[in-house]
């Protein structure tokens, strides 16, 4: 199995409180992190699917029991958040939480940790711990090289020490260790104070610098000018123009809101986006400030910026004026309020045919085969899956959601064939203990006959007996045995024709598999017979 | 394959086997094939001071597939004398098998619930009609000493 479970137990004993948190950002139903979390009247929370779905079924809440309904679910956004948010994060806190318990004797395992993380959606200061944990690996293989009696050794030392501070909470603080990689990278741009790196360069950077940017642009500007004097001496005052959001000059904003803004009019010289500015290397940006976008242009950006600022010039912002201007700032920043989707309504399945069923399927796009009751189980389970959907703040899209219905229409056949095989078998076995019985009441039958045809043979006990009991008894079984075929054939014949439905759809989904099948294996042929050469070398 | 009842009995498992050590009248609690997550079996431990003592009672649990939105099908497969247990089939007539279960509860706790069963017989809903009857008459003695016949006679293969 390739998925990945966790529990709140994998959190160490020492973290308390961790497990804690952990399990209540749980749903109890699923035991997952919650994903769209919604509150019932009684404060309890669960994930959206997992209630609808309990909801179906019963009207009380799972944990408390206290009567409730769909109605009155309402979503709980922060816990949401929180919960997808400790999601992320859960594998590096685990890692730092257990390294911080290990002793200090193994510190060439928790470089292995530290290593292997996938550190791109990290914060700086987390990638910088990482790049401490090379440089430390490298420092601590170059003394294997040497002798292994420099225990003495300042670099070591401070690792340790390193891995020492995450158990008392300073996690990600940065010690002598990481200086030789820092001073080339980052290092000047480090203002935190838990960062206190006797850096000459950071602290002339952070007190000369009026505008202060990015970290990542300080780190870029670097790359751009290799002389720091330079750059230390450089001073910006570019701010936002409250209506257009342009960067101008600060002492610019008044002529250029007078001239341009409150008349309607695009500014020709200062009209690119503050954050698109920020983007820019330094010359470029102090260019603008004194020219505008006309040159600044022809000014090389940092490297790794310049997918994103084509991006966003090729787009132009204009604007002409206040009447389109909150619409146009909001779908800007990304904030533009997004029309909740609405609901699909429940459906009363007892007072819809088939027909009507059908139709209401094909409305919402998913397959109409099957009896009624596998269609109206269908319904319920896409109506499961899109509200919760719809509560969910990292919604899939329909597409995913159809595929989804596919897993599930799979995994439902599934189950019906298997109860079906299993609920043959027992037919089967029922048939088979009945002819056994037959056989065996024939038997003594036969017995009883011989008995009471020589009846001067036996004693007078087994004698009355065999005439009195047994030919009777065993009209009875054989009338019983009888009902029983009876029954089993009417039970037959009454499922011949769910069994006939069931064995056309199969032979129907197969058929649909084999030909997707085919053309995927075409699509493959037609694709590899273009390019011969590269697959082989690949797989060597 | 990676369906939510699997997730979730996959999850149970791992915390079973954590938890191992903090369950007193448990002695086994795991899937009967490590590749079917759907069946499982379980092992109670007759609890001290009570008529059960020394009883080892296996347990079958069949998981549906809509679980955990319905419950488990459990029943006891030693024979075993409880008011609330069918002497036959070994059925439970436990309500939170039934009608009050919910999805928060786990097989863990569904184990620890019928444990508490044992010692705890509810003799108005019985499936075992002679052993409610001494119950309801108040004959302790004689209630206890019929478990425990039957405790020994098929609990404890060990030592016949």
């Amino acid at each position: 199995m390739d998925f990945d479970i966790t529990d709140p137990s994998d959190w160490p004993k020492e973290f308390g409180p961790l497990r804690e948190i952990d399990s209540h950002l749980r749903c109890p139903i699923c035991k997952e992190y919650l994903r769209a979390a919604m509150m019932l009247q009684c404060h309890h929370n669960f994930c959206s699917e997992c209630i609808r779905r309990h909801l179906d079924k019963e009207s009380t809440c799972p944990a408390c029991r206290v009567s409730t309904s769909t109605s009155q679910l309402r979503r709980n956004v922060s816990l949401e958040e929180i919960a997808n948010n400790f999601g992320d994060v859960r594998q590096l806190l685990l890692k730092t939480v257990r390294e911080s318990l290990e002793p200090k004797s193994a510190p060439a395992q928790t470089l292995e940790c530290a290593e292997s993380m996938d550190i791109d959606d990290f914060t700086p200061q987390q990638k910088r711990r990482r790049i401490s944990a090379r440089v430390g690996k490298a420092l601590l293989s170059a003394q294997r090289g040497r002798t292994h009696e420099s225990d003495d050794n300042d670099h070591d030392d401070d690792f340790t020490m390193h891995s020492q501070e995450s158990s008392s909470g300073r996690k990600y603080s940065t010690r002598s260790s990481t200086r030789p990689v820092l001073r080339s990278r980052g290092g000047r741009s480090e203002t935190t104070p838990t960062e206190q790196v006797p850096n000459p360069q950071s602290a002339s950077s952070s007190q000369t610098s009026s505008y202060s940017l990015s970290e990542e642009h300080t780190s870029a500007s670097e790359q751009a000018s290799p002389t720091p004097a330079k750059e230390s001496t450089f001073k910006h005052t570019l701010v936002a123009c409250p209506v257009c959001t342009m960067a101008i000059p600060e002492a610019n904003t008044n002529s250029h809101l007078d001239k341009y803004c409150f008349s309607g009019k695009q500014d020709p010289i200062y009209n690119v986006a503050l954050s698109v500015v920020e983007t820019y290397s330094p010359q470029a940006i102090a260019t603008y400030e004194k020219d505008g976008s006309s040159k600044s242009v022809s000014l090389p950006a940092s490297p790794q910026r310049n997918t994103l600022r084509s991006a966003f010039s090729s787009s132009p912002v204009r604007f002409n004026g206040f009447a389109q201007q909150p619409s146009k700032l909001g779908a800007q920043s990304g904030a533009a309020p997004i029309p909740e989707p609405k609901r699909l309504p429940k459906l009363t399945y007892s007072v819809l045919n088939d027909k009507q069923l059908r139709k209401k399927l094909q409305e919402l796009g998913l397959p109409t085969h099957g009896d009624k009751q596998l269609m109206q189980r269908r319904h319920a389970e896409y109506l499961t899956l899109y509200n919760a959907n719809c509560d969910s703040t990292r919604p899939q899209t329909i597409a995913q959601l159809h595929k989804a219905m596919d897993n599930w229409e799979r995994t439902y056949m599934r189950d019906l064939n298997a109860k079906d095989a299993q609920r043959r078998a027992q037919e089967e076995q029922q048939q088979k203990y009945a002819q056994e019985l037959a056989q065996q009441k024939q038997q003594e039958d036969a017995a009883s006959t011989d008995v009471t045809n020589l009846p001067s043979s036996q004693s007078s006990n087994s004698g009355t007996t065999g005439t009195g009991f047994v030919p009777n008894q065993a009209n009875n079984n054989d009338v019983n045995v009888a009902i029983a075929s009876q029954a089993a054939q009417a039970h037959k014949l009454k499922n011949a024709d769910n069994y006939n439905d069931l064995i056309a759809d199969i032979r129907r989904r197969q058929q649909r598999e084999k030909d997707a099948k085919a053309k995927a294996a075409l699509e493959a042929n037609d694709a590899a017979s273009a390019p011969i050469q590269p697959p082989p070398q690949e797989e060597l | 394959m990676s369906t939510a009842v699997h997730r979730r009995m996959l999850k149970e498992y791992m915390a079973i086997q954590k938890n191992s050590a903090t369950r007193p009248h448990l002695e086994l609690l795991e899937p009967v094939q490590e590749d079917d997550l759907l069946h499982w079996q379980a092992i109670l431990l007759g609890t001290a001071d009570s008529a059960y003592e020394g009883g080892k009672f296996h347990l079958d649990i069949v998981i549906p597939s809509s679980y955990p939105i319905q419950p488990p099908t459990i029943h006891f497969t030693t024979k075993i004398c409880h008011p609330n247990v069918h002497f036959k089939t070994g059925e439970i007539c436990l309500d939170i098998l039934k009608s009050e279960w919910t999805p928060s509860w786990n097989l863990e706790s569904v184990c620890v619930a019928i444990s508490s069963l044992l010692t705890n017989p509810e003799p108005s809903s019985p499936l075992n009609c002679d052993a409610a009857n001494l119950l309801r008459c108040g004959d302790m003695a004689g209630y206890n000493s019929l478990v425990k016949m039957y405790t020994a006679l098929f609990a404890m293969p060990d030592e016949e």
